[in-house]
């Protein structure tokens, strides 16, 4: 996958654990968890608008693209 | 609720016809041997072959000639005990497993039945199940084309095709296809956050 999330670096730098952002943003653990291992295949602006918002950044920060070699 | 309803009906349904299937298979085998034992008991039983299907019926001996109307052309009707044994054989297996796929395909439209009231239509088992039904229903259709009699020197081979269930091959198919996409576009809704 040539997007990387950087949920957990966002998560780190706003000391924000797995299940505080899941509550906060109102999906499930389960879900954020495929997020954040990368398993997911698309995010909703929806989704990513509540990220930014409970994490205080933007979705560059958020999302990263990586060329694959 | 209607939905559910209808459904469970389907599988009801499903479900008496795989056990009738199963009893039917049951008789013939039962009839087989029984026929084994007794043959003089069987001796009024015609068996004649009109547009590709077998009809059994029973005769009156007495009025009977040695061997009546033998395989004419429109009329393919023989007693029973007149026909070669290898004749009875083939289409005993002919029946057998015709019904033993049949009950194949019944128990994959179970199947499929099952995980559509489970609310989970769109799995790899469905779309497999769907192609088993199209290859089942492909082999009923070849193994039903053709039926052959042999009595007394005389050999009859009817050939026809069911169309019905070429049609219904191709349908499972094409369903099969539109359920692999389903599954694509579920596996893709799952793994959208």
């Amino acid at each position: 996958m040539s997007i990387i999330v950087n949920i957990d670096v966002m998560m780190a730098k706003r000391k924000m654990s797995l299940t505080e952002l899941s509550e906060r943003i109102g999906i499930t653990m389960a879900n954020l968890s495929v997020l954040k291992t990368g398993k997911a295949k698309a995010i909703r602006f929806s989704t990513l608008g509540a990220l930014c918002k409970e994490l205080n950044c933007q979705p560059g920060d958020i999302l990263e693209f990586a060329p694959e070699t | 609720m209607q939905k559910n309803k209808l459904l469970f009906l389907a599988l009801l349904v499903s479900k008496a016809i795989r056990v009738l299937i199963f009893l039917g298979l049951a008789l013939l085998l039962i009839i087989f041997i029984h026929w084994h034992i007794d043959r003089d008991y069987y001796k009024a039983v015609q068996i004649s072959v009109d547009n590709g299907s077998l009809f059994i019926s029973e005769g009156k001996t007495e009025t009977a000639q040695p061997v009546p109307q033998l395989l004419s052309n429109s009329s393919k009707r023989v007693y029973l005990n007149d026909l070669n044994p290898f004749s009875i054989y083939f289409t005993f297996l002919q029946i057998c497993v015709t019904l033993v796929l049949s009950y194949f395909i019944v128990r994959e439209v179970i199947r499929i039945l099952k995980s559509v009231q489970e609310l989970q239509p769109f799995n790899t088992g469905n779309i497999t199940s769907f192609r088993r039904i199209g290859y089942l229903c492909f082999s009923v259709a070849a193994l039903n084309c053709f039926r052959f009699l042999i009595a007394k020197q005389t050999l009859s081979v009817t050939f026809s095709v069911d169309y019905t269930l070429l049609i219904f091959m191709l349908i499972t198919f094409i369903l099969a296809e539109i359920f692999r996409e389903g599954q694509k576009l579920y596996e893709q809704e799952k793994l959208t956050i």
